[in-house]
């Protein structure tokens, strides 16, 4: 029996090493065998079964990460619906305003603020922050967003004038039903908005939206008076009795704009 | 025996989490190197001889799942292997800071080794390869690897993780 001589535990190591190197070389200089390639299949089924087997347990790490996903962009989403119902809250309001000002820009004098209650009329008429200084004038339209508000009766100061308001009996508005062009005169009449000289024939129904029709010259065209509450035959026999209910809260009234008089579309 | 099929088992999990696993769990595009782990610990618990068998078949497992570097992997895992059970006997592996650094350091020669042969290969671009994952990667092997050996020491149940031979 040959003798092999013995060699130290540390050379033995370093022998390992160089010969699996040079194993490990020899396979990293080899070009890419069959075998390989064959093996590489296996290895890869066998993978692929392992994954088929136990894929339960990587799919729940998957479906836990795409779960926090979803998760996160719901949470976006509706932070983002939450975005578009305010731009649209926000469009209508804009919306509202453009109209307003694309009818009526050209006519806007000022804004004005209501400071007071009447003078000595109660009810019919207010008190706003304009007068003089900003060119308010006699019979300058007054309206809110809403609608029609009055005129300019009079003003008194520099900061101050006087608006006689819709429910005064002396104001009378030039007015048009917008459904059916019916036109007629908006007036105060025993406490009531009236749509007076309509004739019975005419087509005017509960809910019809009046508008001024700009024909009386002071008012300008297109200015929201308000909507028809009743529609009755008239004891005259002639004309009908036409119930109105201004648009503008006249007893709430907080801010208002000024027209420029005459200017009527 | 049983501890023969206890690295086996091991062996085989640490080649099918690497091919797996591995890419899922990257952080800012670094890897950890379980192969290079499995070939410490085995060199560090049984020895360089053995840490460069376990690497040589863990990292031949490796390449031939990826053949385009076909013997590199092998290579580098080879001296992995080697390296941990030098790094048994050099330093104290007891302590975790030391296992972190033997673990990077023993990734860093790794990725040279497979760098090298690579590039003799054909296969590997060296600059691109080391730069971006290599430091990166051997600080993640090194965390890896120190929650397993740790993990180890438990498994056999003795203060001490490594044997000092």
């Amino acid at each position: 029996m040959p003798r092999f001589p013995s060699i130290s535990r540390s050379r033995r190591e370093v022998l390992v090493l160089v010969l699996l190197l040079l194993l490990g070389a020899l396979l990293a200089a080899v070009p890419r065998p069959a075998v390989s390639s064959v093996l590489h299949d296996l290895f890869a089924g066998g993978n692929e079964l392992l994954l088929d087997s136990f894929g339960w347990a990587f799919d729940l790490g998957a479906d836990a990460r795409e779960n926090a996903e979803l998760h996160r962009e719901l949470a976006e989403l509706r932070l983002a619906l939450s975005d578009l119902e305010q731009t649209r809250l926000q469009n209508s309001r804009l919306r509202e305003l453009l109209e307003f000002t694309a009818v009526r820009r050209p006519e806007i004098l000022t804004g004005a603020e209501v400071i007071g209650r009447g003078d000595g009329r109660q009810a019919f008429a207010v008190t706003v922050s304009a007068g003089t200084a900003d060119s308010v004038a006699y019979n300058q339209p007054v309206v809110t967003a809403d609608g029609l508000v009055g005129r300019i009766d009079r003003a008194p100061g520099r900061h101050t004038a006087i608006v006689s308001l819709l429910n005064d009996p002396s104001n009378a508005v030039a007015a048009v039903i917008e459904r059916s062009r019916v036109q007629g005169v908006f007036q105060f009449v025993g406490g009531q908005g009236r749509l007076l000289h309509v004739l019975q024939a005419a087509d005017v129904q509960p809910g019809d939206r009046v508008k001024s029709s700009g024909l009386g010259g002071i008012y300008p065209e297109g200015l929201m008076i308000g909507s028809v509450v009743s529609v009755a035959d008239d004891p005259d026999g002639v004309t009908q009795r036409i119930v109105v209910a201004p648009a503008a809260a006249l007893d709430r009234l907080e801010e208002v704009f000024i027209l420029r008089l005459g200017g009527a579309r | 025996m049983n501890r023969l099929a206890r690295y086996l088992f091991f062996g085989f999990a640490a080649v099918v989490l690497q091919t797996m696993l591995v890419p899922e769990i990257a952080l800012w595009g670094q890897v950890p190197d379980l192969i290079v782990i499995f070939a410490v610990v085995v060199g560090a618990f049984e020895g360089s001889s053995a840490g460069c068998g376990a690497g040589f078949l863990a990292g031949l497992a490796v390449d031939l799942y990826h053949p385009p570097t076909f013997g590199a992997g092998v290579m580098a895992a080879t001296v992995a292997g080697y390296l941990g059970g030098k790094a048994q006997i050099l330093l104290d592996l007891d302590h975790a800071v030391n296992q972190m650094v033997a673990l990077a350091a023993t990734r860093v020669v790794h990725d040279l080794v497979y760098a090298l042969v690579g590039t003799v290969q054909g296969s590997v671009e060296p600059l691109s390869f080391l730069v971006p994952g290599t430091i990166g990667g051997a600080i993640y092997t090194a965390l890896i690897g120190a929650a397993v050996l740790a993990l180890a020491g438990l498994v056999r149940g003795g203060k001490h993780v490594i044997d000092r031979r």
